[in-house]
């Protein structure tokens, strides 16, 4: 038996997705393929596997990304699926714990790449809206276009910033604990 | 190297232990999970940061893939070996000191 089923999650909800993947497969439903924003799942034991997500650095190289995949399935995981630089895996949980972080400084490192990952997104789309704000003003009598993308605009930032908010705090707690362990 | 002496992380310095005989990734992970007794179980995205950082550093080496041997292997190399000695002379210092103040029990 299959289901998909549509969710959508933004970067700083990463823990949470991984926390539903985990969930649907404590409920028997195993991840098999993902198709963002569309996870397909298939009916199986409870809890065979357990689900990372890790985005990857966008400076590697192509070699550098699969030496690294190969690495980690190396150690018995697998990939199931990409998304842009997010990598899905998972790994039987009978052959123990399954984590792709165990010290607070890689921690704080995939955070960082989320923080940059955001900025990066934030600051493409604010060139495209900043463009078309001009381009409206130049060409336009009426006032309601514009008073619209600016709002539009309003709200992007708006969501932007919560974003980013939410994953510096992340951080924020991950280095105040770096100060007295690793 | 500059002169401050560094303190080896968990990760590091348990990598750099597992090291003194040829392993891959997945071989270090198993060996210092069974050294600390369970305690570290190294995961497979910090080990390999791990791993690159000690290339570069010219501590550990890679060694070169063989027919029978798919995977990547690697070995601690001389000057590892100085910074694992350096590391445990830190140690010590440390649980010798640490002895002696819990061991007297703070009298005096």
């Amino acid at each position: 038996m299959e289901k998909k089923i549509k969710k959508l999650f933004t970067v700083w909800k990463f823990a949470e997705e991984e926390q539903w993947l985990n969930e649907m497969a404590a409920d028997g439903w195993e991840l098999t393929k993902v198709n963002v924003p569309q996870y397909t799942f298939k009916k199986s034991t409870p809890n065979e596997y357990i689900y990372r997500l890790e985005l990857l650095d966008p400076k590697l190289s192509k070699k550098e990304r699969e030496d690294y995949i190969d690495f980690i399935e190396e150690t018995g995981a697998e990939k199931i699926g990409e998304f842009s630089n997010w990598i899905y895996f998972r790994k039987k949980s009978e052959l123990g714990t399954f984590n792709l972080f165990s010290d607070l400084d890689s921690r704080i490192g995939h955070l960082k790449r989320m923080f940059r990952r955001l900025l990066g997104g934030f600051i493409s789309i604010t060139a495209v809206l900043l463009f078309l704000i001009i381009l409206i003003a130049n060409q336009s009598y009426s006032i309601i276009l514009p008073i619209i993308t600016v709002t539009i605009f309003a709200l992007i930032l708006c969501l932007f910033g919560y974003g980013l908010t939410q994953i510096n705090n992340r951080k924020k707690v991950l280095v105040e604990e770096r100060k007295f362990r690793e | 190297m500059q002169n401050e002496q560094i303190a080896l992380t968990e990760a590091i310095y348990y990598t750099l232990l597992s090291l003194y005989e040829p392993l891959h990734g997945y071989g270090i992970m198993q060996k210092v999970e069974k050294m600390s007794e369970g305690r570290v179980i190294l995961a497979a995205g910090t080990l390999y940061g791990a791993l690159n950082n000690l290339l570069k550093k010219g501590w550990i080496e890679a060694l070169p893939k063989s027919v029978n041997n798919r995977k990547k292997e690697y070995l601690i190399t001389t000057q590892g070996k100085e910074i694992v000695e350096m590391e445990l002379l830190r140690l010590q210092e440390l649980i010798d000191n640490g002895m002696k103040i819990v061991e007297s029990g703070g009298e005096k």
